[in-house]
């Protein structure tokens, strides 16, 4: 999806993508839009797919929103133990080594397992009794 | 037999010490399953250390792809984690191998299935404690190259270099 980087592209946006893409919703302030116009009554509404972020916040990342947020949502999950670090390099279109540089890009490191020296010393015990 | 994933393979590559593993298990052989060597080939620099290992070492590394059991559990595993990860998770559980991986995710659910597990800073230890990393210095700069990429907590980093010559 095109970058929406601002609430005042919106209706351009829309415009644009609308017909194709299907309907895109956003928030003007605290009121759902579509096309320009209010929405009501809000309880229909399919908003999944709908980012809200303070306007001030947009203006200051400096790459791509959808990638950026798409990457970080991501990275959020494989922190939580949701998601696996490749798999959340391919729901980005990147490799695992793409993945890597693009959280060394933003001076993070992948967390890795194991999480505790007894997790370790566990693991450690237990991989040489399997010998 | 010991499975590698890719986090661990990629790890050992990047920072020039799969001789290590070569050393540190002399009487093992390692399985890198079809999905991790497909994956891990996508990094230029990764393509073409894995290529040199298969090349050299081809004795005791080899890539296999599923048969259809082991695909049927990786199958299972997909929805939390890449296929690639589900292969070397279904192919140790279900020949009795061991596993090196590193991505807490793909840990959990191997533990899960009680898969015996370790990771590149146990690879680490025990290549220092049976003398394939020689000095101390040696073990220090592999556990700093690692730590430009991969996170783990300071008392896991002394852990490792805590580790004492096995007589």
């Amino acid at each position: 999806m095109e970058n929406l980087r601002h609430v005042t592209d919106a209706p351009k946006y829309l415009e644009k993508v609308s017909q194709s893409e299907g309907p895109v919703f956003y928030f003007y302030g605290e009121i759902p839009m579509w096309r320009g116009e209010p929405l009501a009554p809000v309880g229909k509404l399919r908003l999944q797919n709908l980012v809200a972020l303070p306007e001030d916040l947009v203006t200051l990342i400096d790459r791509d929103l959808d990638k950026e947020i798409s990457f970080l949502a991501s990275f959020g999950l494989y922190a939580e133990k949701k998601i696996s670090a490749l798999k959340a390099a391919n729901l980005n279109g990147m490799s695992y080594g793409g993945f890597l540089t693009e959280l060394r890009s933003r001076g993070l490191r992948l967390p890795i397992g194991p999480e505790s020296v007894q997790e370790a010393e566990q693991e450690y015990r237990s991989f040489l009794e399997e010998k | 037999m010991i499975i590698l994933d890719a986090t661990a393979l990629s790890a050992l590559l990047k920072v020039g010490a799969v001789h290590i593993l070569l050393e540190t298990f002399p009487s093992d052989s390692f399985i890198i399953p079809g999905e991790v060597w497909g994956e891990i080939r996508k990094t230029d620099v990764i393509r073409a250390a894995v290529d040199r290992v298969l090349q050299e070492h081809g004795d005791r590394f080899r890539v296999l792809e599923v048969d259809q059991q082991q695909a049927a559990l990786a199958s299972q595993l997909e929805e939390r984690l890449h296929r690639g990860e589900s292969e070397a998770i279904a192919i140790a559980k279900l020949s009795g191998a061991r596993l090196i991986m590193d991505d807490l995710t793909a840990r959990t659910v191997a533990k899960q299935l009680s898969i015996p597990i370790g990771g590149t800073l146990l690879v680490m230890r025990l290549a220092y404690e049976k003398c394939p990393i020689e000095t101390y210095e040696e073990l220090k700069d592999l556990i700093n190259r690692l730590s430009e990429d991969l996170y783990f907590n300071r008392s896991l980093e002394e852990w490792v270099l805590q580790a004492e010559k096995l007589s």
